[in-house]
């Protein structure tokens, strides 16, 4: 029953990043880091800011394009397990 | 040049071409190949209804005045679908398992199937939403005026007036709704005609509003750092004007709540969801839609400030730029891209809010009056929901259009988007409730949610009308009753905030401690502590329950008969088929199982809301033995499977600890066993030693009568010798025994230990000097205020102070002996201390953790004295320290050779004394 060893951990971990991508995205996002774009300076002939929201805004398209795809399936069984296992391993 | 009745009749020919493409995927679908129309690519353009002409031509209007803060509005939605595998997932998980109709619905079956709560939630969407229609009524109406009539074409439609056109675009939108909206009552039967429609229109939005900005940017000017250097040129100030700040994380929080909670979205990603797999796809499309929406925004802006006449409305921007440049079929296809935008928005709209206000405001009603449900005939419910949807789409666009004749003309529609964002938003706490927190109750959510939106209307609702009403203006200016601190824009004084800031912050801070505390005050009923079960652990579900019979007096054909109402006499047929339920005759023995009666209620709850399933089910079982909350209550089944499953790990884990404990306990036995027969085995040879040579000897004298005088005496000697060590063997051993299982009465009494070391001292002075050995106290302590037996302290200085004697090797030897008194740190009280070392070879590493057990002898170092001694000795006294509290240690002492530390507790009433 159990499933082969290192998919379980590597269906973890790309869970969190689920969780981590778009936190971390939010905290790029908002004032405090945000504002140290905002310094009236162009890049390219494009304010800074303008450049730097857009990039990050692409950036997390890509993560979340690159996520969906490695993020467990239903069909895949150990994907749908409880995250607390209903009866333990007697060992 | 276009002329108005061009433009008009462009409009009613993309109407046409929606019909018509509705039209032919419903058919499509009936002959059931729908398979492009059920694709996670149409589902992920569907979603784009979020792009309202408010996006579609506000945005500009937006950067042009604000700059980036547009942005915020489609950042929200991006961040949620970013990370769909939490919220969205779970959303739809729980709204396909529970066919969740709408957000009110959603929310009154989460909280315990409660009526009120929807109703109060229909009402609020209505509210919402309605100056959000009107919102659109007037995009179209505004932009058909920008571009025809700026040309100033004749034609006979010209003469229509704005409420006229207002009028004719929400008639066409009801009709086509209507008629697409409400072919099957069942709303998780989708609506894939309406779907394709507004797919087909997000493309149509997306490609308009790409090629204006492609025109803006390469035709116009010559590349984005063209564009903007223009715009410097011009005097526009291209930078954020203000650091971003807390409008910013307003209008991103609104926006992420936005995109689940408002009606329209919800109708879309959650109900219209034929796959949660759809999900994977639109978690990253839908994002980049947006992106590709939003790209273009800030260069169109800039170039409109650049090079517009002051005073043209920059939310004009989409059309007026490409109509300044000539291109006039480039302006028509953006005014269709905006005609598109609205439209979409109104179609799904008025859907989602006619399928809550007929399930949870009309049926409710009529079921209380109708209590004949014969009266109504096969599908009789059925037919009731088609028709009062159709009366509520109608009645939602009326209002919509009434809105906008009264405050068209007056601009207080401008900001009502984000007024509605922040309306919805009120559903926000209790949402996330419903899905993370099992504690909350329906008492909270309709306190939270009432409160929250009271404070909104308050706060930002009424506010909007500051412009048009001088009363509303006093009000804000100086508070009801000249109350500041009720200022709608100033609430409890705080002042200086940007409005939508302060209402957001206010309405949302009341809503969510309204929602928690009320939620910790109050009870939950059964109900609603199963369905938090099924909507929080929705991932933890276990499948497969064994099925509970119900004794219940309801007969299959009762069951039927209510499923016929809603569901038709063929879906009801198909149903009971399918779990082979049979009826009539057959039937008067049939037990029903609560897992039917639970899916029968989710099939009529995906047509009328669990709400008035669960009331409608309820007529036919009530006044039962059994209730429909029993029934429920036998489904929590689930839960306590779960429990149960987690009792039984915590007791197997128990168990292994316990099989841990007893092998400890196992391995400790079999190492005493082997002590015993160690102690055994050395104890017979120490007997057998002294035993031979007695033997030996008496039997020598025995046989040899005439044995020198002199010789017989030695032997007697010896034989006396040996005896005496027999006799000190046993009674170390017998003392031994006596110590360790406690035989003797052992009490300590408060004595002087300085005196009893002097006097053991003394005893062993004739050894010493037998043997040479110095002995010095280079420092003593005046008392020695301990509890202890003075003939067994004495036992131990003794014992110590003969081995190191016995034990030194030295050329000189020497003993130096020490006693003094140690004050108490902290908790521990003060300490009697004697050290008594020696200059011999002291005692090997080896020796250091052995030394105080049983038959321990030291073998001698290089060069040793020889060993005599049996290795009770300083087990004995190790023991006796332990009984008198106190310690026996081996040190590092001032000399080369052993050094043994004796502590003794100080008696507390000596200390005191002392």
């Amino acid at each position: 029953m159990r499933p082969p060893a290192g998919r379980p951990d590597a269906h973890r971990r790309r869970r969190d990043a689920a969780f981590v991508i778009p936190a971390f995205a939010l905290l790029l996002l908002l004032p405090p880091f945000l504002n140290l774009f905002t310094i009236r300076r162009l890049l390219f002939g494009i304010p800074l800011e303008v450049v730097y929201i857009f990039t990050i805004w692409a950036l997390l398209v890509v993560a979340a394009a690159v996520l969906s795809r490695l993020l467990p399936r239903p069909s895949n069984a150990s994907a749908e397990l409880p995250d607390r296992p209903l009866v333990t391993d007697p060992r | 040049m276009l002329s108005p009745d061009f433009v008009i009749l462009t409009a009613v020919a993309y109407v046409g071409l929606l019909f018509l493409l509705a039209y032919v995927s419903d058919a499509r679908a009936s002959r059931g190949r729908a398979g492009f129309l059920r694709s996670p690519a149409v589902y992920t353009l569907s979603i784009s209804v979020y792009c309202t002409s408010w996006t579609f031509y506000g945005a500009v209007g937006t950067a042009a005045a604000d700059g980036l803060e547009f942005v915020a509005i489609y950042m929200g939605p991006t961040l949620v679908f970013v990370g769909w595998w939490f919220a969205l997932r779970k959303l739809v998980r729980i709204s396909q398992s529970q066919r969740i109709t709408s957000i009110a619905d959603l929310l009154s079956s989460r909280f315990g199937k409660s009526g009120r709560l929807a109703v109060l939630v229909t009402l609020i969407a209505v509210t919402t939403i309605t100056p959000y229609i009107a919102l659109q009524l007037k995009a179209i109406t505004t932009s058909i005026q920008v571009v025809s009539t700026a040309r100033g074409g004749g034609g006979h439609l010209a003469g229509l007036d704005d409420a006229r056109l207002a009028l004719g675009v929400a008639i066409g939108m009801a009709l086509f709704t209507i008629l697409f909206g409400t072919r099957n009552v069942d709303a998780r039967e989708q609506h894939l005609g309406v779907v394709a429609a507004i797919a087909f229109e997000a493309v149509v939005k997306l490609l308009a509003l790409i090629a204006v900005g492609l025109f803006v940017v390469f035709g116009l000017g010559d590349g984005p750092a063209d564009v903007y250097a223009r715009a410097v040129a011009a005097g526009v100030d291209i930078h954020e004007q203000n650091p971003f700040g807390s409008r910013w994380v307003a209008v991103l929080v609104l926006s992420a709540s936005a995109i689940i909670c408002l009606p329209r979205q919800f109708q879309i990603t959650v109900v219209e969801n034929s796959n949660e797999e759809h999900l994977r796809t639109a978690g990253w499309a839908f994002p980049a839609y947006l992106l590709l929406m939003s790209v273009f925004t800030l260069p169109i802006a800039f170039y409109g400030l650049a090079t517009m006449p002051a005073g043209s409305n920059p939310d004009m921007f989409v059309l007026t730029l490409p109509m300044a440049a000539g291109q006039d079929g480039l302006a028509l296809f953006a005014f269709i891209g905006g005609f598109s935008s609205a439209t979409s928005m109104i179609i799904i709209a008025s859907i989602a809010l006619s399928i809550m206000v007929s399930n949870h405001v009309v049926l409710p009603l009529a079921l209380r009056r109708i209590d004949h449900l014969a009266e109504s005939g096969e599908q009789g419910i059925a037919r009731l929901l088609q028709r009062s949807r159709r009366i509520s789409i109608a009645v939602i666009l009326l209002l919509g259009f009434l809105y906008f004749r009264l405050t068209g003309e007056t601009g207080a529609l401008a900001p009502i988007g984000l007024i509605s964002f922040a309306g919805v938003a009120q559903f926000l706490p209790a949402l996330l409730a419903a899905l993370y927190w099992r504690q909350a109750n329906v008492q909270g959510a309709l306190a939270g949610v009432l409160i929250g939106t009271l404070v909104w209307l308050w706060t930002l609702f009424l506010p909007s009308f500051e412009t048009t009403s001088a009363s509303v203006a006093a009000l804000i200016a100086e508070g009801p009753l000249g109350i500041a601190l009720l200022r709608p824009e100033a609430l409890f004084g705080m002042a200086g905030l940007d409005p939508l800031v302060h209402s957001v912050f206010w309405s949302l801070f009341f809503n969510a401690g309204a929602l928690v505390i009320v939620s910790l005050l109050t009870r939950q009923g059964a109900l609603e502590r199963i369905q938090a079960g099924v909507f929080v652990d929705i991932f933890n579900a276990v499948p497969d329950l064994q099925p509970h019979a119900i004794r219940s007096s309801a007969t299959t054909d009762d069951l039927f008969f209510v499923a016929e109402r809603v569901l038709g006499w063929r879906r009801a047929q198909s149903l009971f088929d399918a779990a082979e339920v049979p009826r009539g005759e057959s039937a008067v023995d049939f037990v029903v199982g609560s897992d039917f009666v639970t899916r029968l209620e989710r099939e009529l709850a995906s047509s009328i809301g669990a709400a008035s399933a669960h009331v409608l089910l309820s007529k036919v079982i009530a006044g039962d033995a059994i209730s429909l909350e029993e029934v429920m209550r036998i489904a929590d089944e689930t839960q306590q499977v779960i429990e149960y499953s987690h009792e039984l790990e915590k007791k197997s884990r128990e168990l292994r600890q316990t099989a841990q404990q007893l092998q400890e306990a196992n391995a400790q036995l079999r190492e005493l066993h082997r002590q015993k027969d160690d102690f055994l085995s050395h104890v017979s040879h120490e007997v057998r030693t002294p035993m031979t040579s007695i033997r030996s000897i008496s039997e020598i004298l025995l046989k040899e009568r005439d044995l020198e005088e002199e010789r017989r005496r030695r032997f007697l000697g010896t034989v006396h010798q040996e005896s005496v060590r027999l006799t000190r063997l046993l009674d170390e051993i017998l003392d031994l025994s006596a110590l360790e299982h406690g035989e003797r009465n052992w009490e300590n009494l408060p004595i002087d230990a300085e005196p009893v070391l002097d006097r053991a001292i003394a005893v062993c002075e004739a050894l010493a000097r037998q043997r040479d050995i110095t002995v010095e106290r280079p420092s003593r302590s005046p008392t020695g205020p301990v509890l202890g037996d003075p003939d067994r302290l004495s036992q131990v200085f003794i014992n110590i102070i003969a081995n190191a004697i016995a034990h030194n090797d030295a050329d000189r030897p020497v003993i130096r002996i020490s006693s003094r008194i140690e004050d108490g740190t902290g908790e521990e009280g003060g300490r009697f201390v004697v050290e008594i070392a020696d200059n011999g070879s002291g005692i090997l590493p080896e020796y250091r953790q052995t030394i105080f057990e049983k038959f321990v002898r030291l073998q001698p170092g290089e060069g040793g004295a020889p060993v005599s001694g049996l290795g009770l000795g300083l087990n004995i006294s190790h023991m006796i320290m332990q009984k008198m509290n106190g310690a026996l240690e081996l040190v590092d002492g001032p000399l080369s050779g052993a050094c043994f530390r004796i502590t003794l507790p100080l008696q507390p009433d000596a200390t005191r004394a002392a």
